[in-house]
């Protein structure tokens, strides 16, 4: 890639300040480096794009044809003779199984809307969520979807994950939406790969003072915060809570390593802008690949806190945040963590932690993929993990460990089960799943 | 017909002294949202306690115990 390119239209769609640099490009292979060692491999490769997903909305649909609909409902009879009904619980299928090409053009019509196919597969996705269809809510969606810098499978999904989480419709938040949905960072992997790159850099020819000094700023602050229970429970319980600050689940504004990371990113923007002419095409690509993971780390940590920051304390809300953990084997991981709950008043106000849902989701090379729920009822608590067959037996083998370290932090297990893992569902399920609220389904009011 | 046109003709079932009211999730939904928990929430008025960060802390340690048999 050449630097009129970057310059110009950005790296991988991504827009930076144009800068006029007058130079014809020089034709490379294109190479993709990757910071796996304290040398860069720089094997020319083929950078494939990965193949859409096709539309997947009528698949939806259809899934759920096979399921039983069941509803359970609350009926409250008033002195006046009004009756309420109220419908509480819903199996999946019932919602919108029955929503045909004909209902959703009535439906489009009823708000005086053009029949296309854009509103027709936008129309279905916000059922398929549980958003009221509205003028208002297809042009938020519609507006979200213009402000997507790329053209990805999962756009329909950020954009109306935006609009469930009410999320503000901007470009910044867009893109950072978007990095999540598409490119399903991994924190974990990506401070990993921070290490990998400092020390890359600072053998540079090329090194730059001010960008080597923020670099090993910025790694130094992530080593500090990875998650590592070698060193502690202590240190472990700190590391989590820093993590938190920067995805603003503890509203502050942005953590040091955010700061630190906006910093470099903005140099960085300004390196790749006035690279010289004889840099070796490897080098180049190594600079821009530190650009590029520098952008996802920095929107990834920005996607949470915009999730977070949306908390409001009604309905079906999480918290969410990604916590880098380091392993014995030397291998980095990245758990998923989501956090159901409300907010109380009172002298305990903040989370409520008499009821409270906690997934976890985390992929090891050993353990495979294991996810979990934790359910807190006061100082009970309730657990459930879903693994693979060998990881079962390992968790049966060792629960007794987990059970005594909750009691040491005053909870007792009052359940436990283990599933086994039968289909993986992708980020974007994971992320959105749970914002199906049933009691929002459907009431009636009856007045006898 | 739709969900909403099949509830309707449930309903019509009852004679028609009932006066019926529908909502469904193709009508206007008046979503209220607290703002004021929300401003109070991102003055930090609403705090994490601790104790779920110890939770999170022994869950970590429990994949790291796995991860390492």
């Amino acid at each position: 890639m050449g630097i009129d390119k970057i310059a110009g239209a950005g790296i991988a769609g991504r827009s930076f300040a144009p800068t006029q640099i007058e130079r014809e490009p020089v034709p490379v292979a294109q190479r993709r480096v990757t910071f796996t060692g304290s040398r860069i491999r720089g094997e020319p490769q083929v950078v494939k794009e990965k193949p859409p997903k096709p539309e997947d909305l009528a698949k939806k649909l259809i899934q759920r044809k096979d399921e039983i609909p069941t509803g359970r409902f609350q009926i409250k009879a008033g002195p006046d003779g009004k009756v309420s009904i109220k419908l509480l619980n819903i199996s999946p299928s019932i919602n919108f199984q029955r929503v045909s090409m004909n209902d959703l053009m009535g439906l489009l019509g009823k708000l005086n809307l053009p029949l296309s196919g854009e509103n027709m597969s936008l129309a279905k996705e916000l059922l398929l969520f549980n958003l009221s269809l509205t003028k208002e809510t297809m042009q938020d969606v519609k507006m979200a979807l213009s402000f997507l810098p790329r053209r990805t499978a999962d756009d329909l999904s950020a954009a109306v994950f935006m609009k469930l989480k009410g999320i503000n419709i901007t470009p910044e938040n867009a893109k950072s939406i978007q990095t999540l949905f598409a490119d399903k960072p991994q924190l974990g992997e990506q401070m990993a790969k921070l290490g990998k790159m400092l020390n890359y850099f600072s053998n540079s020819r090329l090194s730059d003072a001010v960008i080597n000094s923020l670099l090993s700023q910025l790694v130094g602050l992530a080593g500090e915060m990875m998650a590592k229970p070698q060193k502690g429970k202590k240190k472990l319980r700190e590391n989590v809570q820093e993590w938190a600050g920067e995805v603003e689940m503890e509203s502050k504004e942005g953590g040091k390593l955010r700061g630190t990371l906006g910093k470099l990113k903005s140099k960085m923007e300004n390196k790749l802008a006035a690279l010289p002419e004889w840099i070796e095409p490897d080098e180049e690509s190594a600079w821009e690949e530190a650009y590029i993971l520098l952008d996802e780390l920095y929107d990834n940590l920005e996607a949470q806190a915009l999730i977070n920051k949306s908390i409001s304390g009604e309905g079906e809300e999480f918290y969410y945040i990604q916590l880098p953990l380091s392993l014995r084997g030397g291998e980095t991981v990245t758990v998923h963590i989501k956090i159901y709950t409300d907010l109380v008043e009172g002298y305990k106000k903040g989370i409520n932690m008499d009821n409270l849902t906690m997934e976890f989701s985390v992929e090891t090379e050993r353990l495979g993929r294991l996810d979990g729920r934790v359910e807190l009822c006061g100082r009970k608590v309730s657990l459930e993990f879903i693994a693979q067959e060998r990881t079962r037996r390992l968790i049966e083998n060792k629960f007794k460990l987990l059970e005594k370290a909750l009691e040491g932090v005053g909870y007792r297990v009052n359940s436990f089960k283990i599933r086994a893992l039968q289909t993986e569902e992708d980020f974007s399920s994971y992320l959105i799943k749970k914002e199906f609220s049933p009691d929002k389904l459907a009431s009636v009011d009856v007045t006898i | 017909m739709s969900q909403y046109d099949e509830r309707s003709d449930l309903v019509k079932g009852n004679n028609n002294r009932n006066k019926i009211k529908l909502t469904s999730l193709f009508e206007e939904e008046n979503k209220e949202v607290n703002l004021d928990k929300l401003r109070l929430r991102k003055e930090g008025q609403y705090k994490i306690p601790k104790e779920l960060y110890g939770i999170i802390a022994e869950i970590l340690t429990f994949i790291h115990q796995l991860d390492g048999e």
